[in-house]
């Protein structure tokens, strides 16, 4: 055990609650509308420092702080912000106030001789029934204004909130929404029409001379799932193209060497190989939806279909193919709209069920290939600066956003948390049970107190006030006045509270029942200027 | 003679009918009583818009044949500002940011849209799984909420960003043609909405689309027109298989009214003056119909005979 440390009981979760404390300290000031910022000193010298004011960003750059055993509880606050931002883009600083102020109140009553047993059941107890109250508070959220209204606090610019919720609107809460730079100073967005995916023509030799783009209007389609080998195969397709005087878009993983010359030999006669969008772990379903896209048969090389039984019928059809270098679209694909709806709800529940966000990311974009639209938004900003952190404000405003759709949203300000204190009151709970729910309650009136802090103002009546309204009224801190949240959109996403009040709970829980922290030797520390 | 003359469709500002028809654009300025041809133009229209600017003046637009053509001048003169898809649809609204926002709906292209009155385009179909528009109507408050509906040959589509992109909707029938719609005067409050079937009968909607149902007693009907009355806001009438039915509790129940057949255009318009409304119907090969009593009774109207429309368009 040479090199560590040994810290237990009392003094272990005391060191705990203060380096989550520090943490919780660091990110405080970024909540609220009236927010300040949190700079961040350089692991360079001779750079100026970053400045922040987003929790998660901010507990990300927070690499350690000091003492060993308070770095641990620091570590465990960064983590659960990050837990909260990965799962709902938003509700770091949120999650961080609430988390500080539960476990706080837990650890001193452990401290006093309180059952920390009891009280784990008491705040889980708790837990459920303000959940079960947020659900009952939510109203849905549906048009653009809406949405814009509720995100428009975090992301500060009431135009860019509208195109947000523009697209959000346009895609759905399970669309494709990129954020990219954009070379002017302006954010726009731009909606992506028909089915695009970023693998492009087969061969560079299939364009004409001095043109990276291939078009080919009113093609026949043809879809395999396994790489075209043979040149042979590929001649009965191209006949009936031929026959029909229709050019030819072939889609396939790879063709080898053989068959690209035979395509490229013939490119006059309306003939385009492009590759398949071949997403890791979802090849299979993303070349079998093109098919159904283009109303085409999925030439299956496990089921032992063979190219050169092809069939007029078995081609699809669309409006216009497009292929450049990294690129392949389709406009106005034939395949059978009922059939693509039934696979878009499919979808839908395969993505409920991802838990991995790439796997996430890749279902997001079959859902978007199979709905014919995706938006970028493409974020302006003077300075590179400047557009990362607006990036980062459009990217959590996306991910609130697609949770107001899918969950509704609630009085915001950290009212809405207040109002289910009355719910929780009516639990029928004794002895340390009562007062884990009671310290998970008080622990929700933390970020209204934060909000009104930030603002300047005094927290106590503000908190008191909250109580009185229910939120038929919520604290607007730039005013300071009581305001109608429906009507001011001072909202929050029902999903975003719901996620972290999980992950808050268990954060806390854990915690309790931490006994003994354990510091390993430090690591050499090495340091090239 | 008016039985050879097809009517498409109608349009109207400032107490002015106008009339897309086999033979050109036809104006009436007395409630549809007589017509005049409106200039002259290269295309068979098919649709009609109009984008009013101030009180008594509208940029016109007319789509068909092989694109679409606008007039700055009330008609008098015509300019070609879009070629290419057959526009089976055309809609225009300013918008809130003051732009003079057009759509074009296509036989094979989807949706074009133009910001600034038809001058310049850019394809607008995204989210639009069929290209193929029939039918197109935006908001009467678009300027507010940005929104508009598109009927196409296998469904219903929606925008709430003024055109952009565009959401299907789900309906009772799948893969319906969509060939009418309509939009209550009051569809900012109400948010009712009629849609059109081939075949498939008459949908509702009493939420912006969000959900619908079909009209009992209008099943397996083809619903070619719309309209709803300007003065009761709960009216509306219809054109089916079996003639001209009409609706005044918004659309929930329907009864027949008369039967001119093979209507394929319906438009209402009120005289401020007298607070009379005559309902006009345009039919396929048969001239325009015009009924002063709400589609009890019906008139001819006097149009001049697509030959003699054809000898003045020449000397025009």
């Amino acid at each position: 055990m040479r090199g560590q440390a040994v810290l237990s009981g009392d003094d272990a979760r005391a060191a705990l609650l203060r380096g989550i404390a520090v943490m919780t300290a660091a990110v405080a000031p970024t909540l609220g509308p009236t927010a300040r910022t949190v700079a961040i000193a350089p692991a360079t010298f001779g750079t100026p420092p970053e400045v922040l004011d987003r929790a998660a960003t901010i507990t990300r750059r927070t690499i350690a702080i000091q003492g060993p055993f308070e770095n641990m509880g620091a570590m465990l606050l960064r983590h659960l912000v990050w837990r909260v931002h990965e799962a709902v883009g938003d509700g770091g600083a949120t999650a961080a106030v609430i988390a500080h102020r539960l476990i706080d109140g837990a650890i001193r009553y452990v401290g006093a001789g309180g059952d920390a047993l009891a009280l784990q059941h008491g705040i889980q107890h708790a837990a459920d029934v303000v959940r079960a109250e947020l659900c009952a508070q939510s109203r849905p959220i549906e048009l653009p204004r809406e949405i814009a209204a509720m995100i428009a606090g975090s992301i500060r610019d009431n135009r860019t909130a509208l195109l947000i919720g523009e697209a959000l609107d346009a895609v759905g809460a399970d669309g494709v929404i990129q954020v990219r730079d954009s070379p002017s100073t302006r954010t726009e967005c731009e909606y992506i029409p028909g089915v695009r995916w970023d693998v492009g023509a087969a061969s560079p030799y299939l364009f004409d001379e001095q043109r990276d783009r291939v078009t080919l209007d009113h093609p026949l389609v043809l879809v395999s799932d396994s790489a075209i080998n043979k040149p042979d195969e590929l001649v009965p397709a191209i006949d009936i193209a031929i026959g029909a005087h229709r050019p030819l878009l072939i889609i396939a993983p790879d063709f080898n060497e053989s068959a690209l010359a035979l395509l490229v030999s013939n490119k006059e006669r309306g003939l385009l190989a492009v590759k398949a969008p071949t997403p890791v772990g979802q090849r299979e379903q993303a070349i079998e939806e093109i098919a159904l896209i283009c109303g085409a048969r999925l030439f299956c090389q496990a089921r032992g279909d063979r190219l050169r039984d092809i069939k007029p019928n078995d081609m699809g059809e669309a409006r216009q193919a497009w292929a450049t270098r990294g690129m392949t679209g389709l406009l106005g694909a034939n395949g059978n709209r009922a059939a693509i709806r039934c696979r878009v709800a499919e979808v839908r529940s395969e993505l409920a069920r991802a838990i991995d966000e790439d796997a996430r990311g890749k279902i997001r974009d079959r859902l978007a290939r199979l709905s014919g639209i995706a938006a970028i938004v493409r974020v302006g900003g003077t300075t590179k600066q400047s557009r990362e952190e607006i990036e980062q404000r459009v990217e959590a405003a996306i991910a609130t956003g697609r949770a107001a759709l899918q969950g509704g949203a609630i009085p915001g300000g950290g009212c809405g948390l207040i109002a289910t204190a009355s719910a929780v009151k009516c639990l029928r709970l004794d002895g340390d049970e009562a007062i884990g729910a009671k310290l998970l309650s008080r622990a929700l009136e933390e970020p209204l107190r934060v909000i009104a802090r930030n603002s300047g103002r005094e927290e106590a009546p503000v908190v008191n006030d909250a109580h009185d309204l229910a939120a038929k009224r919520v604290f607007d801190a730039r005013t300071a006045t009581w305001v109608d949240p429906w009507q001011a959109g001072i909202l929050d996403a029902r999903l975003v509270l719901d996620r972290i009040i999980e992950v808050v709970v268990s954060s806390a829980v854990t915690t309790l029942r931490t006994d003994t922290l354990v510091r390993g030797p430090a690591p050499p520390v090495t340091w090239t200027p | 003679m008016t039985g050879a003359l097809s009517v498409f469709a109608f349009a109207q500002f400032d107490q002015r009918l106008l009339a897309a028809t086999s033979v050109g654009i036809l104006q009436s300025a007395d409630s549809g009583l007589t017509w005049t041809q409106l200039g002259r133009i290269p295309i068979v229209a098919q649709s009609l818009g109009v984008l009013p600017r101030g009180s008594a003046s509208a940029l016109l637009l007319a789509g068909g044949g092989p694109g679409m053509m606008r007039s700055d001048d009330e008609g008098c003169s015509w300019s070609v500002t879009l070629t290419g898809s057959t526009v089976t649809a055309t809609a225009a609204s300013p918008n809130a940011d003051g732009e003079a926002i057009v759509m074009a709906g296509t036989e094979t292209d989807g949706i074009m849209r133009s910001i600034d009155g038809g001058r310049t385009w850019v394809g607008a179909s995204a989210g639009l799984l069929d290209l193929e528009v029939l039918s197109m109507t935006l908001s009467p408050a678009f300027a507010d909420d940005n929104t508009g509906f598109v009927g196409t040959a296998s469904g219903l589509y929606r925008t709430r960003n003024g055109g952009k992109a565009w959401r299907w909707l789900e309906l009772p029938v799948m893969e319906t043609v969509v060939q009418s719609l309509a939009l209550a005067p009051d569809f900012g409050l109400t948010r009712i909405v009629l849609a059109g079937t081939e075949g498939d009968g008459l949908l509702r909607s009493g939420d912006a689309g969000r959900t619908w149902q079909m009209i009992d007693g209008l099943r397996d009907q083809s619903i070619a027109a719309l309209t709803w009355s300007v003065g009761a806001n709960s009216t509306a009438f219809a054109a089916t298989d079996e003639g001209i039915v009409r609706s005044d509790d918004s659309g929930l129940t329907w009864s027949k009214m008369s039967d001119p057949d093979s209507v394929i255009a319906l438009s209402v318009l009120r005289d401020k003056t007298a607070s009379t409304e005559t309902v006009v119907a345009g039919r396929a090969a048969g001239g325009i119909v015009r009924s002063n009593d709400g589609a009890k009774t019906w008139t001819p109207s006097s149009i001049i005979s697509p030959a003699d429309v054809a000898d003045k368009s020449e000397s025009i």
